[in-house]
């Protein structure tokens, strides 16, 4: 199983992230996803929010960011509320000249169904990936059309929004995961906690877990060591599963 | 053509209509951003009430011990042929009517009630609480909670409070503790009475304040209306006219019900809908609070406190306090997501249907079939009645949902209209 790391740009500042970014040990994270900060983190729980409303952020601390990232993993994707780019035809190409791999969106298909078709074609156009974004209130036949149109993986949202904790039941994620069958990656996340709760993913069959919310209290110390030691943690429990 | 009470109509598992929507159901949204409202949702709903809100399985489990309380009150209920309004009408086609008011409290309610009520009982907490508007919800509530061994308090609105003694009688019988809101009880029901002293209430009043109770005491929280899971307890109703139906041979050309939240609807039409796209399905709501026709499509407070999430719905505004009317059960401002999801798709056509027209609709439903049905369920006949009177319907077969009996209700046919 592969680790997957969320982070907003910016928080708590460009050169903290930089440093916590080049930190990661080698070969240990698959993928960053690197969060747009929005004036209104709408599915985003208590946590992240925070980390949204702090960020300061600016075009030069997304390019040394992405730079950093880039050499920290594998690909780099962005994420980023279609409600702060839709007004924004510059936003796919400014994302892939900074070494971007592909878009992840986690309100198009909750706030911008009927307009989906337009704005995935438009980020494949830049060249890009589109990820969906996917949780437990995605209906089937939504999930089926998305699979379709998906980049080389999709997001699995364990949770409604993230920092909210509601009760998931691993084995009915592990039959959907096996139900969708479609040679897609999933990369299972919003929700995880705990090592353990990486392990229970592991069980699923999933490509990858995402963390992003358990990071933050690190982040806000400054606590560069413990925050790798906690990736090689996590990497352990992804290698046992492999 | 009453059924007998056959335990095996009793389905052995909800539906769950999340999966089978045409879009995704937008996701509860915090209105704050210092604290969490979802996350409050965890600490006042039983676990498996929050597990059952966000599950993506079409299907959920009914345990043993609730089919066996669904049994004892009265499940499964009538599907009756209306033969006699069908004579009167002189109408071609058939009109059945499912009938939630043979339940023993007298409606629908008690569906999601039992349910709550076992899940929080299995949490060792000793009391449940919630609100009410017009008594329906607060009587199943409280029986809920006696028949699980659980002490109940029910905010009432004020309103009702003063003009339905027999339902404060009614949920005492089950021992239910019941307050009038806006109460001194709560932080929110003082503020709301400093400023005016007599508010006649609201159901939004009413939610803050249980919530609020429910919070300060470590107590679990019961959800009426509007949430995904409660419709999802309510699938009850149409899995039981689907299995009447098909032991009837009968195949329905349209589902009528009434909309408050869109729980009773919700339960009657979302099992007919998989694999189902000629069946025609109408919300009827009542012409005072128009939500579908002057309701926008928008993130809302469930409550007026804004306590509770916010869903994406139709909705008046959270504030929105209605005139006086007659039929209590429908004075909510919002619906359910999933519903509201169904309605702009078009799937679910719409009907309002005002005071006049309703009491007529309901007078003839007494004449002709002797049922006395609630308010609430008078638009589910009104709107059946212009429905059956189109000529374009001739030959039909429509079945209309009765939400519930009026005995309690009976207030609206006095002198004073
Ligand atoms: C008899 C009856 N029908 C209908 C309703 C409306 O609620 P819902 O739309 O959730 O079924 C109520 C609510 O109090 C009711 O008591």
């Amino acid at each position: 199983m592969k680790i997957i790391l969320y982070f907003t740009m910016g928080y708590p500042d460009r050169a903290t992230l930089s440093r916590f970014i080049a930190s990661i040990p080698e070969d240990t994270v698959q993928y960053i996803e690197l969060g747009f900060p929005s004036p209104d983190p709408k599915y985003d729980g208590p946590e992240i929010r925070k980390t949204h409303a702090a960020a300061s952020f600016d075009a030069e601390d997304l390019e040394e960011i992405a730079g950093v990232a880039r050499d920290s993993a594998e690909k780099v994707y962005a994420l980023r509320y279609v409600s702060d780019f839709i007004q924004e035809p510059s936003f796919t190409d400014t994302v892939r000249n900074a070494g971007f791999s592909g878009i992840i969106a986690p309100d198009l298909l909750t706030d911008y169904f009927q307009e989906r078709i337009e704005i995935v074609t438009g980020i494949e156009r830049s060249g890009l990936e589109f990820i969906p974004f996917i949780n437990p209130s995605t209906p089937d036949p939504v999930i089926s059309e998305v699979l379709r149109t998906a980049g080389s993986w999709i997001y699995y949202g364990l949770l409604p929004s993230t920092g909210i904790m509601v009760p998931y039941d691993v084995n009915a994620i592990t039959e959907r995961i096996h139900g969708m069958n479609s040679g897609r990656k999933v990369v299972v996340g919003f929700g995880i906690r705990s090592l353990e709760d990486a392990r229970k993913i592991s069980s699923t069959g999933a490509y990858g877990v995402a963390i992003g919310t358990m990071l933050i209290r690190y982040l806000e110390r400054g606590d560069v060591e413990a925050f790798s030691s906690l990736i090689t943690r996590f990497s352990e429990v992804a290698e046992d599963v492999q | 053509m009453l059924h007998s009470q056959s335990a095996e109509i009793i389905p052995s598992r909800w539906y769950n209509v999340v999966p089978d929507l045409p879009e995704p159901l937008p996701p509860p949204r915090s209105g704050s951003e210092e604290k969490s409202s979802i996350e409050l949702l965890n600490s006042i709903i039983p676990a498996e009430m929050l597990r059952q809100e966000f599950t993506f399985n079409r299907y959920e489990r009914i345990p043993d011990e609730i089919r066996e309380q669904y049994l004892q009150v009265g499940r499964p209920t009538p599907l009756v042929r209306a033969v006699n309004l069908e004579r009167v009408l002189g109408f071609s086609g058939k009109i059945f009517y499912k009938f939630e008011g043979a339940t023993v409290t007298g409606s629908h309610k008690i569906n999601t009630a039992l349910p709550q009520a076992f899940y929080a009982a299995q949490e060792g907490v000793p009391e449940i609480v919630t609100e009410t508007g017009a008594g329906q919800w607060g009587t199943a509530t409280s029986m809920a909670g006696a028949i699980n061994g659980l002490r109940t308090t029910v905010f009432m609105v004020k309103v009702s409070y003063n003009q339905k003694p027999g339902r404060k009688t009614v949920m005492g019988l089950y021992d239910g503790t019941v307050i009038a809101s806006p109460s001194d009880k709560t932080d929110f029901g003082r503020r709301v009475l400093r400023e005016k002293p007599d508010h006649p209430g609201s159901l939004g009043i009413a939610i803050s304040e249980a919530v609020e109770y429910a919070i300060s005491n470590g107590y679990r929280y019961m959800l009426g209306s509007v949430m995904n899971s409660v419709l999802t307890h309510q699938s009850v109703i149409g899995q039981e006219t689907i299995a009447q139906l098909e032991m009837l041979g009968e195949t329905p050309d349209a589902l009528i019900g009434c909309v408050g939240g869109g729980s009773n609807f919700g339960g009657f039409v979302f099992p007919f809908i998989p694999g189902n796209r000629e069946t025609e399905m109408i919300a009827s709501t009542a012409l005072e609070v128009p939500k579908f026709s002057k309701g926008e499509y928008r993130y809302d407070f469930i409550d007026s406190a804004g306590i509770l999430p916010m869903l994406r719905m139709f909705s008046l505004g959270s504030d929105f306090v209605p005139g006086k009317i007659y039929a209590g059960g429908l004075r909510y401002h919002g619906s359910a997501p999933s519903l509201s999801i169904l309605i702009r798709n078009g799937r679910i056509k719409t009907d309002e249907v005002g005071e006049e027209e309703v009491i007529t609709a309901l007078k003839l439903f007494a004449r002709t079939q002797g049922v006395v049905a609630a308010p609430e369920s008078g638009h589910a006949i009104a709107s059946a009645l212009r429905y059956v009177r189109n000529p374009d319907n001739a030959g039909k077969t429509v079945v209309i949902n009765v939400s519930g009996h009026g005995y309690l209700d009976l207030g609206i046919f006095g002198e004073k209209k």
